[in-house]
């Protein structure tokens, strides 16, 4: 199906095919026909919305975004604000379907689509899709944290070529993702708790646009890491991942377990599915956890809890 | 806790719905990501391939029985949509039809996607 596209929110793609519209709010709605038809075609019962799209240029939270109503109606005057992936969210909410956002992008991340998402009783997710190195550091860095091993620096560099490479190229773009992909590493080895430790941690991420391996990203990690009296040592990770082939297992079990939770009569920010995102969307006020393994029971223990 | 339950039974134990029915899902973006999704699930509908990386496919869910060798599957102890019961759509600004974009993407080799 043709999509909503604006070119001032992701810069670098040409679109082919796209759909028009007098309003984003004429847009939302021809988005909310393309469901019911697709739902009638295709005889589903159930339908989850799973964005895959591009990393829309940073944003910030506005008046807009702040509640159903000035929502709607910066839909109505195609407010700047509000991006195409938030037409999508608004629209897949409107139909009661629970939308997952697998960029880094604001989307449902605001009190508007919030809101929406309670008074429709729909579950939402986000965001960011955990994969590549971001995995790898929600990996390693509980370890060294569970073993009280200090860390001095983090240093994350990548190359990639894909489509989201070039997206990511564009510095707005970059943005939105370097603060997803920031937030990890400061939240698991947390200076707050450990000053002696983690009070000096440095953390760069830079990610380089290289068409030459396509979606086979490379990434190279430093760690300096300090141990028993101060003692310096380094840790090198080289991670010659596939992007894609990581991605693709966590949006099937985000969208299986999104349709069981709807089932399961639960609605809002799904905070017990932070195991599948780089920057987990927490409800206001909570603390976000990042530790693979900490999210992981918390996913199980919510399991055991609906089913026993 | 270990073996697989009949739909009756699960749902005895839960009052969560079954899945009845198909499910959708339905994607903005189907580029490289989306149409990998989509390959593995046909190829491991068509048992051409594991569905490895996946927690609801392969992953167990600890039974907090320490007696108990295996767990159980997610899959055996939540009623979770069947693979076979998906249909996908989506949405994009390419003009491309999924296969094209699979092919473009060079995620999974041609030979694997033309026995889709």
């Amino acid at each position: 199906m043709d999509g909503v596209f604006d070119k001032s929110w992701v810069r670098n793609i040409e679109p082919v095919k796209l759909k028009s519209g007098e309003s984003k709010m004429e847009l939302a709605k021809m988005v909310m026909d393309d469901i019911d038809r697709f739902m009638k075609e295709k005889e589903v019962s159930r339908t989850v919305m799973l964005w895959c799209g591009s990393t829309e240029v940073f944003t910030q939270l506005s008046e807009v975004h702040l509640s159903i109503e000035s929502f709607e109606e910066g839909l109505r005057n195609s407010h700047e604000k509000i991006s195409p992936s938030m037409i999508y969210a608004y629209a897949a909410i409107m139909k009661n379907i629970p939308f997952l956002n697998g960029a880094p992008n604001l989307t449902v991340d605001i009190p508007a689509l919030v809101s929406l998402s309670h008074e429709k009783k729909v579950a939402i997710g986000g965001k960011d899709f955990k994969t590549g190195q971001t995995l790898m550091k929600t990996i390693i860095a509980p370890g060294l944290r569970a073993r009280m091993l200090g860390v001095d620096g983090w240093f994350s560099s990548n190359i990639l070529g894909n489509l989201d490479g070039l997206v990511l190229d564009d510095p707005d773009s970059f943005k939105t993702k370097e603060k997803s992909k920031l937030s990890v590493i400061e939240s698991i080895l947390s200076s707050e708790e450990f000053p002696e430790l983690y009070g000096n941690l440095y953390h760069k991420v830079r990610i380089n646009y290289y068409p030459p391996r396509g979606d086979n990203k490379e990434s190279w990690d430093n760690i300096d890491i300090r141990g028993w009296m101060g003692y310096p040592m380094q840790i090198k990770i080289n991670f010659l991942c596939r992007d894609s082939i990581l991605a693709a297992p966590v949006c099937l079990d985000l969208a299986l377990l999104t349709d069981f939770a709807m089932r399961a009569g639960k609605f809002g920010v799904q905070e017990w599915l932070s195991f599948f995102w780089k920057s987990p969307q927490f409800k206001d006020g909570n603390f976000v956890i990042h530790d693979l393994f900490k999210q992981l029971d918390v996913l199980e223990d919510t399991l055991r809890k609906i089913m026993n | 806790m270990t073996g697989i339950k009949t739909d009756k039974e699960m749902n005895d134990r839960t009052k969560v719905p079954l899945p009845e029915g198909k499910l959708g899902i339905l994607i903005p973006g189907m580029g490289a990501v989306a149409t990998t999704l989509i390959a593995g699930v046909e190829a491991a509908r068509m048992k051409i391939a594991e569905p490895i990386g996946s927690l609801t496919q392969m992953g167990r869910i600890s039974s907090g029985d320490r007696q108990e060798v295996k767990n159980p599957l997610f899959r055996e102890y939540l009623p979770l949509a069947n693979l076979e019961d998906i249909e996908f759509g989506g949405w994009d600004v390419h003009g491309k039809n999924v296969y094209e974009v699979a092919l473009k993407s060079s995620v999974i080799d041609g030979s694997t996607l033309e026995q889709m």
